[in-house]
């Protein structure tokens, strides 16, 4: 017989109140662990498929001063001469430790052309590579042969251009194959053509002028990539697209935040549960702490009962509810994401972290009615015998 | 020799005018192994005066000296543990706790001492035996009746052997057959040396007491020894030896 006893026997007793603090409780819990896994899974699925479509590193010959973005790029205005980059130096990167990491190397060669009084910028591209690299791309027509072009939105737009017309680049004349819809992007104002065709038109035969990557960076992170990259194509400066990396961070990032400020409003509500009900049961329990006071009980061992009590319910409530959560997480995935609810595994920090959470707001709600019941005069108490 | 004295004792609740004068410059001593029955009308200062002697309520004036200790001068913690070691408490509704089984009502105030399980077990089952309800032992409150009731609330008073027992109005609630058996029991243990101070309306229970202090309107009106009805064990052995 000790104080633990009482509390438990207390529980059973008041089994309604008990079962009230444990189901608020388990729904703060289980709510929260739902919404943190199911983000997780929903995270690894959105990096996953992020990573896999669209560069993420970009390789540029090492130039000085050379700004090139590839939006909004102004070769014309260049005024020293560019180094390419030696086609054949990029069969080093099947060399690299994480070369399964990459789903897509595309080369570029970029070139100011004349097409009629107008200059404008033909890209040539390696349009296997390309499919990964551009998802996003909606090609009416197909893709060009040696002699074929597709026109931008833009392109087509200014050059008044259909498929099946031809357009004379460079004195070479190409015949348009394919437009792409309007990306909104640089895409929109180029000529694009095959890798060997532009090399051929701005004779930089065996050499391109720049390499989208796209990597696949869930068990790696980019920078290891960029290094291991930079080892192998010493004459190039291998770069991160920061603004992609960071971008898709922010955005997890506060769908993470706002998720965890969800959670955070539950749990409270659920502390909020316990807090009402230990203060009704103090109150109820105002003779059986007086006869406790009366035969010796210190303030402490009446404090050590109360809290005790919601320390078991909130113990409980953190392993039902992360189970709960979990079971809820795998059967989200199902009805609403297109992730498998494999992707939601059981996770051990999470789970302590649940049960702990869950400790700390019982035993914190608990306080001041244990302080209550503390306090209590026995004289007062044994008053209302 | 004194085990309990309180010496110039007054109690008043509330301020200035309104104050209310509960008991007025209250003074005795009890010798261990006294039985003691304290009387008075309604609102006397019964009740007051008991929760003094129980270390629950500390004296406007005066002082509780027990065993040598000046009680109110001790801090409240070590208050509450002088009434966990040196007190019993007996309540007039009995006051067990209704979740709790027979035996563990009794072992309660064990439940904040440092000893095995088996050890507060074995304490709480001899102080049943004492009260002739060890049968019982896995019963609940609800299942056994008022006056094994009041029985079970001895036991766990003296459970951890307490030198002095309160009684508050332990036959109150009970009838006349059965207070005589929780007298008897009260008696029982005052022959094995408990000191026993007893707060009653009932003549017949105090005529069990050796010695009967009166009080009305917070004074002490009366001091003196009953008129007992059963008699104390030196009076017994002396009775028998005057036979010879």
């Amino acid at each position: 017989m000790n104080l633990s006893t009482i509390s438990i026997k207390n529980l059973f007793r008041r089994k309604a109140k008990a079962a009230f603090m444990l189901a608020g409780l388990i729904v703060g819990v289980s709510t929260a662990v739902g919404i943190i896994s199911f983000l997780k899974a929903m995270t690894m699925d959105i990096n996953h498929k992020l990573e896999k479509f669209g560069a993420n590193i970009l390789v540029v010959p090492k130039t000085e001063t050379l700004s090139l973005s590839y939006g909004g790029l102004s070769l014309g205005g260049v005024s020293f001469e560019m180094q390419d980059i030696n086609q054949a130096d990029l069969s080093r990167v099947k060399t690299i430790k994480n070369s399964a990491n990459i789903a897509a190397l595309g080369p570029l060669v970029l070139g100011v052309a004349t097409v009629g009084d107008n200059k404008v910028l033909v890209a040539g591209l390696d349009f296997q590579a390309t499919r990964i690299l551009k998802p996003w791309w909606n090609l009416k027509g197909a893709f060009p042969g040696p002699e074929g072009i597709i026109l931008g939105a833009e392109a087509a737009r200014v050059f008044d251009a259909g498929m099946g017309d031809t357009l004379r680049i460079n004195d070479q004349s190409m015949v348009v194959s394919g437009i792409l819809e309007p990306t909104g992007s640089q895409d929109d104002q180029l000529i694009m053509t095959q890798l060997a065709t532009a090399q051929s038109i701005f004779h930089k035969q065996g050499r391109v002028s720049m390499v989208e990557v796209a990597a696949l960076c869930k068990d790696c992170p980019i920078e290891a990539m960029v290094k291991q990259l930079s080892d192998v194509l010493p004459g190039a400066r291998v770069m991160a697209i920061q603004q992609v990396v960071k971008g898709r961070m922010e955005t997890l990032q506060q769908l993470k935040t706002f998720s965890y400020g969800i959670s955070g409003v539950i749990l409270f509500i659920g502390s909020l549960v316990v807090l009402v009900t230990m203060m009704g049961s103090v109150r109820e329990r105002t003779k059986e702490i007086g006869i406790f006071r009366a035969i010796g009980y210190r303030r402490e061992h009446i404090m050590r009962i109360v809290m005790m009590e919601a320390a078991i319910v909130s113990g409980l409530a953190g392993v039902i509810g992360y189970l709960l959560g979990f079971a809820v997480t795998k059967v989200g995935l199902l009805i609403f994401g297109d992730s498998h609810p494999s992707m939601a595994s059981f996770d051990i920090v999470l789970a302590v972290n649940a049960v702990l959470a869950a400790l700390v707001l019982g035993l914190i709600s608990s306080a001041y009615p244990a302080l209550m019941a503390a306090r209590l005069d026995p004289n007062d108490a044994l008053r209302t015998l | 020799m004194s085990y309990v004295i309180m010496e110039k004792v007054s109690k008043k609740f509330g301020h200035g005018n309104t104050a209310v004068t509960a008991l007025d410059n209250i003074g005795f001593t009890i010798a261990q192994g006294e039985f003691v029955a304290v009387m008075g009308e309604s609102g006397a200062g019964k009740s007051t005066l008991l929760s003094i002697l129980g270390a629950m309520s500390a004296p406007t004036n005066g002082r509780l000296v027990v065993d040598g200790m000046d009680v109110y001068h001790l801090r409240p913690e070590q208050q509450t543990d002088f009434r966990r070691e040196f007190l019993g408490f007996i309540f007039q509704s009995f006051h067990l706790v209704p979740y709790l089984t027979v035996l563990e009502n009794v072992m309660l105030p064990l439940a904040v001492i440092k000893m095995s399980n088996r050890q507060k077990k074995e304490m709480a089952q001899s102080a049943l035996i004492q009260v002739g309800l060890t049968e019982k032992a896995d019963r609940l409150p609800n299942q056994i009746s008022g006056g094994e009731s009041e029985r079970v609330a001895i036991a766990r008073a003296i459970v951890n052997e307490p030198p002095v027992l309160l009684a508050d109005e332990p036959t109150g609630n009970l009838d006349s057959q059965t207070s005589r058996e929780i007298m008897q029991q009260l008696n029982t243990l005052n022959r094995a040396g408990m000191t026993i101070i007893m707060v009653t309306h009932s003549q017949a229970c105090a005529d069990y007491a050796r010695r009967l202090l009166q009080i009305s309107d917070g004074k002490l009106i009366k001091d003196q020894p009953t008129v007992r009805s059963v008699p104390a064990p030196h009076q017994a052995n002396n009775r028998a030896r005057a036979s010879y």
